[in-house]
């Protein structure tokens, strides 16, 4: 009964979205384990949001932790993990934000300008992400939160790096990508 | 958006990300260098280091702290003028005003007290990294002007 109240609420094609995105999500952080802190979930979480909503952006990132996290191989804190599911929906929250924002937008008229604004868009989402899982992280240890910072800053900013390059370079060609072969919610995919 | 079309606000962003980034960096390696000298202060021996100027007067400053000699030197008090030979570390030329000589044969070195009695310095006082209750002197030697071998301390 609530599963069918769901999927008339959210509808099949986004039900579909969400668990192919977020099954790719969890299967590329297992492949990327032995990387620290490079993943290419977060860029995946921030186009879904960006083609399909901010809704289903958010969704995206909170059901990924809620998988990822419970079978973490680095280790489960309930604190962290929900730090990390609120963090992340951020990503297809603002990426969904954005989308509604470049709508009118012609991407290949505009490509070096939104592929700057998507890497810097990676870099804060990234920092405010960092700052608010190293702040839980050292709350939940009882550590100074200026020391889980600092101590905290290499991961960091190969975290933050990383995904400026990949929200910078992958975005638009992604986002084409997805336009011509299955639409989404910025192209009129699921309007009836 | 406004934004794109705006390319110094573009340019100033990502002056912003630039910004963070390298504070992030230094403040990482502010934090790291603050640290590691805390932890070389706590691991600084305290031994008891002495200067003979050769003409009977020896003074004796106990309880000096110091990582390497040349640090517990400098920690002493003592005026030292030394000149640095790189890896193969500092060269004592004049310690509190006195000069080596070399018309008269008398230049500095270091004697570590042991067992057998005052052993000379094997290295750089500045690469030698001493021991908790040492005992050193640094001794104006008498060197014999043809194998330069200096004297120990009385």
């Amino acid at each position: 009964m609530v599963g069918l109240s769901i999927r008339r609420a959210v509808g099949k094609q986004k039900i579909c979205v969400i668990a192919i995105t977020v099954a790719l999500c969890i299967g590329s952080n297992y492949a990327l384990v032995s990387i620290p802190n490079f993943k290419v979930m977060d860029f995946f979480v921030f186009i879904s949001g960006f083609v399909f909503g901010p809704l289903i952006g958010a969704s995206i990132g909170i059901l990924i932790w809620l998988i990822y996290g419970v079978m973490n191989p680095y280790g489960f804190v309930i604190q962290v993990w929900l730090a990390t599911m609120f963090s992340e929906s951020i990503y297809g929250l603002i990426g969904g934000l954005m989308g509604k924002r470049t709508a009118s937008k012609n991407f290949y008229s505009n490509r070096f300008g939104l592929s700057f604004l998507f890497g810097i868009a990676g870099f804060f989402l990234t920092l405010f992400y960092d700052l608010i899982t190293n702040i839980v992280y050292a709350l939940a240890f009882s550590i100074p939160i200026g020391i889980a910072l600092i101590t905290g800053v290499p991961f960091a900013l190969v975290h933050e790096l990383s995904n400026t390059i990949l929200f910078g370079s992958c975005s638009i060609p992604l986002i084409v990508a997805l336009e011509k072969f299955i639409g989404g919610e910025r192209f009129g995919a699921f309007k009836k | 958006m406004a934004l794109l079309k705006n390319k110094w606000a573009l340019a100033a962003m990502g002056i912003l990300c630039w910004a963070i980034a390298a504070s992030l960096v230094s403040g990482y390696y502010y934090y790291q260098y603050n640290d590691l000298v805390t932890r070389l202060e706590g691991a600084k021996a305290t031994i008891n280091l002495g200067v003979d100027y050769g003409n009977g007067t020896r003074v004796w400053y106990n309880g000096t702290k110091g990582l390497t000699l040349y640090d517990a030197m400098l920690n002493a008090g003592w005026n030292i003028d030394g000149k640095s030979y790189g890896v193969m570390g500092m060269y004592i030329k004049a310690i509190n005003g006195l000069e080596e000589s070399n018309s008269n044969f008398r230049y500095w070195g270091w004697w570590s007290w042991t067992d057998f009695g005052w052993a000379h310095g094997g290295s750089a006082c500045d690469k030698y990294v001493v021991s908790p209750g040492e005992t050193i002197l640094w001794y104006y030697s008498p060197t014999d002007p043809n194998t330069f071998e200096m004297a120990p301390p009385p």
